[in-house]
């Protein structure tokens, strides 16, 4: 398409690339029609290996006890928490991009809002499991439940950040499957309509709840989709405001900061960026969506993680400013210690990766670049990880009476479990690439270059839409 | 079936209707059923026979007379027994040869729990960790069952056939019967050794120590005094106390006496406050606690002590000065003059109140402290010969018997009670010798090394099962009486050598008797019976004892100096060899409780090393942890470093009573064995020199229970010294400026009472009784080596102990911490189940049904006191399940817990003060900790009530709470370490 077709020079489509919009359908819907490849198999095989030794290692864990992992009477928390944070912190990005881009009219989120809301979800349940899994008697883990018992007036803790964790996650959860589904409602008509099989017609109807394409169904699904991005809005916010609290509200210097709560949510959405540019650099190479999903994206998404490292980068100085400045005995040895004691390597894994790794997306050419942007994206995952060990391990190990400093080492069974919930989370992910559309059909048509072009605008405006027909016109 | 009518219907719907259940159930139909023929289901009076006949006979015919079972109802009880209820018997302990007064709490007939004597004039209620958990090894699983020939099961009957006629061939033959016998065994089992002795005119006495401490003393007093005895000290009378190499208050003659004795003479409140000395070659409890304190190589003692002799012989008035100087002339000590002079002239100055005591086995040491005491007027004012315990003078020679043992003369050989082979340095020789006489047989609890290297075993009661007496101090008379009937098929020793002397008399009669005879005419009482009963109710008769002064003699000390040459030293390392406050001689090894014990100093449980100082560490590259080779003269052993600061560079220090090979299946195989490393020259000393230090293959980690050693200058022990104090009562604890503090919570309300706890740290010395007590009473599982290696032992109240100052002279701290029971618990407020709460008495609770385990609390816990169960720790064995206290759950894996303040006790002392009516005394409840401290440094009570002890002492300015600034409100209170520096 040439020039004179755009809007504005200002405002380049965001899909370039001339396609109809019975392309983009056939596109996207690909994946899930045709038989997977040895590529995907290869993963699947991988994840889903990586997850039963996962489960294994649970189970044995459940049946033997906690002592399996390498905690002491000093490190209450290390491999478990940690994970829980790391995964909680992965979900953000879905919500954002889902939600808050989407109340911005960021259109560029588009393309990849679906993939990252699943992985939201999916993050968000590997998440769950080490709340649960970390108990020491976890068939008991209902009790964390406000619900009515038989043990006389007993009831939970509103007083404990770990009662706000159950609210704050399984409110999370809640609202992003709803979001994520809703969201998938046309999609999955569209699917439905193409169905060639009767069971999976069958599904597919069921599932798409008798979207019929009309413009009062648009009308209205789209109200629900601003009421419900409008409702996961805070949900951002709120969700790793109160995880940090599990920190902030405790006594434990290194854990006792009021700066936790931002500091949080932007180490969240820093690492959920980075989660999503990993999966994004892949999703869109194995299934030759380059198109789809640009370079431009991938850019945009960069940009999100210069601005978010920063903060996070800002915190850590704040943190040791804090620190030096309350000339509290405690918070400063806290501080010293994380940088230079005994799990200083940690620390500085951490810098690395999180403040200094962010600095070459400055660059035009490195966040451009799909396979740098991968590579850096793997190391602020890695840098995001153990930014909350350092949290965690170094501010427990060493903490008020040094007679009870002790060092902690993890066991096997705790690192077979990271890996297997990245079995989970990859299982999950590949199945969803699969099984439903990775990315959001009738979204992608909306910001696709034929979409934009003042015919279809016009179009459009005529008939009372923003957007082509998807669902039953489509097909 | 002709009276069975057939039931009519007249329309579809009624027959519908009919069938219908819910008409049916239905209490009022609608239509009242009219005549016979319209009711359902209708059974006439013929049918209702028929079938009830039916019933009542299938009914009949399923019954059987069931096996019959009588149960009694608990109508005529024993007497003073009530289920649930517990008893307390006085005793006397035996886990050492101190003898210290015990009481027993018997539950359903099984002590659970032993805790010092009140009434009891020399431990005053207090008792050491191996003394409590010598309730454990009652319920040792490895305890010898019954009596065997060579581990060949036997019956008593057999046994003593056996030993009869061994015994009586040898007195037929003329050969020599040997008894060999700890040197403490208490007066009546003296009685019996010399019935036995009068029985069998061949029979002489031989007799052990493992660690040789009341020998070498009483050695000394014999030369000096003519008097082989061992003195009683005094420490509380003494203002200067220098201690050479005694470790008084941890492993040495009596420590709970002394620590007792010595936390009196040390009080700030008294403004009293002796002054300590210690020399010693590694660091020890006692030199944990001292004032100042001087390191040497053990083979330096003497010499130190010699010089000391000298340089107060200069300045003494005493009359034989001139004499003892030259006498007390040797080699100089490798220690500074000043620090000599500053010893000597601190002693004289407290002249007639100074005392000096020796803990090495060298003869020429003892004889020079005996001198020194002498010149500082010491004995009959801080040390009495007078009221000392009096060893067997008659007694061969060990040296002796080994020799005889080897010609092969002995006839017969008694051992009661010792373990040569595994605790002498000829152990092996001694196996192998030991079965060489034609009667050998061992009484001992369990088939140890030389039970198992002799023909017969007499398995004997714990001392918890059996009768007994001890005369710790002359005149006091302390008894031993069974607290539980014996578990198994064992018998007393001394019932064992009654019967083999052919004596017809039972123990108990023959202890009764003799008492009767001996002691009772000494107490003044009108009858027999009444004195005896109150003896056994208290566990003690103090009586007046008459004896006869003995007094020093120059010549012996100069005959006796002359006779024991300086040790010659060489060059290299020299090897100290020291018992540990858990292990101690290592007779009470197969224990859990004492494995799993910390030791005060270096905080290591299970097993030993080698400690060696930071420089010669740092000099051969030596890192903790480190496998290293101790060769001496002896032999060679190998083990783990253990970087010890407070060390004589020049020496390796490494504990006894480990490397067990037949102590049972706890201690087999932990640690190694270092009693064949002791020097053996006529006399068994525990060093040696020229031992050289080579590294071995490979690292073991050591378990220990606190790795950090620094108190990275945190507020947290706080100490002032005396000369401070005395001008200043808040020095050391000046008033912190703290922000307001304000709550968002609304405070709590203690209504009623309101515990709170107060810890002296000044009296505290650290000796660890208080965490065996606690682990006794609250059910405290024992984790294991590899458990405590990954830092998750259980003890609910550890002991912190803290260096400060440089590694060569480092200051020590103790610090017992146990749950603050924070006013704004950190716990509390985080747990989301509520399984951790704050009770109206202002305790910290913990609920372990609730609990699911997040460790949520422990993580939030300032002082890390929370433990958690990250196992199902196993109470398997049905024997060692009985130690457990039934008024304590016992946890689950996967809960946390923690200390209580011994809620338990608590909630007996308030329930008994409401039956009888009265108000909850102060002082009425005690912890576990504060019953069996034996430095009294832990005081519990009610902080509402402002006359209470606690109240008291938390008013002090020495009073202080850790983490005032978080806010938390502790309701435990430490008191200033006051020093005399």
């Amino acid at each position: 398409m040439s020039e004179s077709t755009h809007l504005s020079s200002l405002r380049e489509p965001l899909v370039a690339e001339q396609r109809s919009l019975h392309q983009l359908t056939e596109e996207i819907c690909a994946p899930m029609e045709r038989r997977p490849g040895g590529l995907w198999w290869a993963a699947f095989l991988l994840a889903f290996a990586a997850l039963a030794m996962g489960v294994g290692m649970v189970a044995y864990q459940i049946k033997t006890g906690i002592g399996v992992w390498g905690l002491n009477k000093t490190v209450g928390w290390a491999f478990d928490i940690t994970n829980f944070v790391f995964w909680v912190g992965i979900g953000h990005a879905g919500t954002l991009i889902s939600a808050i881009l989407f109340l911005f009219r960021q259109k560029w989120r588009t393309s990849i809002n679906r993939a990252a809301e699943a992985m939201t979800l999916f993050a968000v349940t590997c998440a769950a499991i080490f709340p649960v899994i970390h108990m020491g008697r976890p068939w008991l883990a209902f009790w964390m439940l406000p619900y009515p018992n038989s043990r006389g007036s007993l009831w939970v803790n509103f007083r404990s950040p770990l009662l706000w964790d159950v609210f704050a996650i399984s409110t999370y959860f809640t609202i992003s499957a709803v979001f994520w589904y809703v969201g998938l409602v046309p999609d999955l008509a569209t699917v439905r309509d193409r169905a060639k099989s009767k069971l999976r017609r069958l599904v597919f109807s069921v599932l798409s709840l008798g979207w019929n394409g009309s413009s009062r169904t648009w009308s209205r699904y789209e109200t629900v989709y601003l009421l419900l991005a409008g409702l996961a809005t805070p949900l951002v916010v709120s969700v790793h405001t109160i995880v940090s609290m599990d920190f902030a509200t405790s006594v434990i210097p290194g854990w006792h900061a009021t700066l936790f709560p931002p500091y949080f949510v932007a180490g969240a959405i820093f690492s959920g960026f980075a989660m999503v540019l990993t999966l994004m650099v892949i999703t869109r190479k194995v299934f030759r969506l380059e198109h789809l999903i640009t370079r431009r994206h991938l850019e945009n998404m960069c940009k999100v993680i210069i601005v978010t490292g920063g903060i996070v980068g800002l915190a850590y100085g704040t943190e040791f400013f804090t620190a030096w400045y309350s000339g509290n005995l405690y918070e400063r040895f806290a501080f010293a210690n994380r940088a230079f004691g005994p799990y200083g390597w940690a620390y500085w894994v951490m810098v690395s990766c999180n403040v200094v790794a962010p600095q070459l997306f400055w660059f035009k050419r490195v966040r451009t670049t799909p396979a740098v942007i991968f590579l850096l994206s793997l190391a602020i995952n890695v840098g995001m990880w153990f930014e909350r060990f350092v949290i965690i391990v170094t501010s427990l190990h060493r903490d008020f009476l040094p007679s009870s400093w002790a060092m902690y080492t993890p066991t096997v069974i705790e690192v077979g479990t990271l890996i297997g919930t990245f079995g989970l989370f990859f299982t999950c992910f590949l199945l969803f690439a699969r099984l439903l559309p990775a990315l959001s059909i009738g979204e992608v048509k909306a910001v696709a270059a034929y979409a934009q072009s003042p015919v279809a605008q016009l179009a459009a405006a005529s008939s009372g839409e923003k957007k082509p027909k998807s669902g039953r016109a489509a097909a | 079936m002709s009276d069975r009518l057939p039931q009519y219907w007249q329309t579809l719907a009624e027959r519908a209707r009919k069938l219908d259940p819910e008409e049916l159930s239905r209490e009022f139909p609608e239509e009242l059923p009219v005549g016979p023929l319209r009711q359902p289901f209708s059974f006439d009076r013929r049918g209702f026979f028929k079938a009830m006949g039916l019933s009542a006979a299938a009914a009949l015919a399923a019954c059987q007379r069931a096996p019959k079972q009588k149960i009694l109802p608990f109508v005529r009880k024993p007497e003073e027994v009530t289920p649930g209820v517990p008893l307390w018997y006085a005793s006397t302990c035996a886990a050492c040869p101190a003898s210290c007064g015990i009481l027993l709490k018997v539950r359903d007939g099984r002590p659970i729990k032993v805790e010092g004597n009140e009434a009891h004039p020399l431990s005053s209620g207090g008792v050491c960790a191996a003394g409590q958990a010598s309730l454990l090894s009652l319920y040792d699983a490895s305890r010898a069952r019954g009596p065997s020939f060579g581990g060949t099961p036997t019956s008593w009957a057999a046994l003593d056939e056996a030993v009869r006629r061994g015994l009586l061939a040898a007195k037929a033959q003329g050969r020599p019967i040997r008894l060999l016998l700890p040197w403490v065994l208490g007066p009546s089992a003296e009685a019996a050794v010399a019935r036995f002795l009068e029985v069998y005119p061949t029979a002489k006495t031989v007799r052990y120590e493992a660690i040789p401490a009341r020998e070498p003393i009483a050695s000394a007093h014999r030369e000096t005094h003519g008097a082989f005895v061992v003195p009683d000290y005094r420490f509380e009378k003494a203002k200067v106390i220098a201690s050479f190499g005694a470790d008084f208050l941890g492993t040495w003659l009596s420590p709970v006496a002394f620590t007792r004795q010595y936390s009196a003479g040390r009080s700030p409140e008294a403004k009293r406050m002796s002054k300590h000395f210690q020399l010693e070659a590694a660091m020890s409890l006692t030199g944990s606690n001292a004032d100042r304190r001087l390191v040497l190589p053990p083979s330096d003692f003497a010499p130190a002590l010699g010089a000391l002799v000298s340089l107060l012989a200069q300045r003494s008035a005493h009359p034989q000065t001139e004499a003892i100087a030259p006498a007390a002339h040797g080699p100089r000590p490798a220690l500074s003059t000043e620090a000599l002079e500053e010893v000597a002239s601190a002693l004289l100055s407290a002249r007639g109140e100074a005392l000096v005591v020796c803990g090495s086995g060298s003869l020429r040491a003892q004889l020079l402290a005996n001198a020194a005491n002498e010149l500082l007027g010491a004995y009959g004012h801080t040390l009495s010969l007078e009221l000392g315990l009096p060893l067997d003078g008659l007694a061969l020679p060990f040296e002796d018997f080994l020799a005889e043992l080897r010609s092969g003369a002995v006839g017969a050989l008694v051992a009661l009670g010792v373990n040569p082979v595994y605790s002498h340095p000829r152990g092996e020789e001694l196996s192998s010798l030991l079965s060489k006489p034609p009667l050998s047989v061992c009484a001992s609890d369990r088939l140890d090394e030389t039970a198992a290297a002799m023909a017969h075993h007499a398995a004997t009661h714990s001392f918890l099962e059996d009768w007994g007496d001890e005369e710790p101090r002359r005149g006091l008379f302390s008894v031993r009486q069974p607290a539980v009937a014996p578990l198994f098929d064992t018998r007393g020793p001394f019932e064992s050598l009654l019967a083999w002397a052919g004596i017809e008399q039972g123990w108990y009669d023959f202890l009764r008797a003799r008492w009767e005879r001996e002691v009772f005419p000494r107490s003044g009482a009108a009858s027999f019976e009444p004195f005896w009963e109150g003896a056994v109710q208290l566990g003690v008769a103090d009586l007046p004892s008459p004896a006869e002064p003995a007094s020093f003699r120059l010549g012996g000390l100069e005959q006796a100096l002359s006779e024991a040459p300086p040790p010659s030293r060489k060059d290299g390392l020299e090897l100290f060899l020291y018992p540990k406050v858990s292990i101690g001689d290592g007779s009470l090894a197969n224990n859990g409780w004492l494995q799993e014990l910390p030791d005060p100093i270096t905080k290591a449980t299970w097993g030993n090393y080698v400690q060696l100082s930071p420089p010669l560490a740092a000099s051969m590259g030596i890192e903790e942890g480190r496998m290293l080779t101790v060769s001496t003269e002896a032999g060679s052993l190998t083990l783990p470093a253990q970087v010890q600061v407070g060390l004589h560079p020049r020496v390796v220090a490494v504990a006894l009573g480990y490397g067990r090979t037949k102590a049972g299946t706890v201690a087999n195989g932990v640690g190694r064995n270092a009693y064949p490393l002791a020097t053996e020259a006529g006399r068994v000393s525990l060093a040696a020199s020229g031992a050289s230090l080579s590294l071995a293959e490979g690292k073991k980690k050591l378990a220990l229970s606190q790795t950090h050693h620094s108190a990275e200058g945190r507020p947290i022990v706080k100490q002032a010294s005396f000369g401070e104090l005395l001008a200043d009562p808040r020095a050391g604890n000046e008033a912190e400026e703290l922000p307001t503090r304000r709550s968002m919570w609304p405070l709590h309300s203690y209504l009623g009472r309101r515990w709170g706890m107060a810890v002296d740290l000044t009296a505290c010395t650290g000796c660890a009784s208080c965490i065996v007590s606690c682990q006794a009473e609250n059910n405290i599982s024992v984790v294991g080596e590899e458990e405590v290696r990954r830092r998750r032992e259980m003890h609910w109240l550890r002991i912190d102990r803290y260096y400060a100052g440089p590694p060569e002279a480092p200051e020590v701290v103790h610090q017992p911490m146990m749950c603050q029971h924070c006013e704004n618990a950190p716990c509390e407020t985080v747990c989301p189940v509520l399984a951790t709460v704050h009770s109206g008495e202002g305790l910290n609770q913990q609920v372990y049904n609730r609990c699911v385990g997040t460790r949520y609390c422990a993580n939030n816990c300032p002082p890390k006191v929370r433990r958690f169960n990250w196992f199902d720790y196993p109470h398997a064995d049905p024997l060692e399940r009985m130690v457990l206290n039934p008024e304590v759950a016992v946890r689950t894996r996967g809960v946390m817990e923690k200390c209580s303040m011994c809620i338990q006790r608590i909630e007996e002392e308030k329930a008994r003060a409401k039956r009888e009516g009265r108000p909850l005394l102060d002082g009425e409840v005690r912890t576990a900790c504060q019953q069996s401290c034996p430095a009294k440094a832990i005081v519990f009570g009610d902080l509402n009530d402002p006359k209470s002890e606690v109240s008291r002492l938390i008013r002090l300015g020495r009073a202080y709470k850790l983490f005032e600034e978080l806010n938390a409100g502790s309701q435990v209170s430490y008191l200033t370490r006051i020093r005399n520096t």
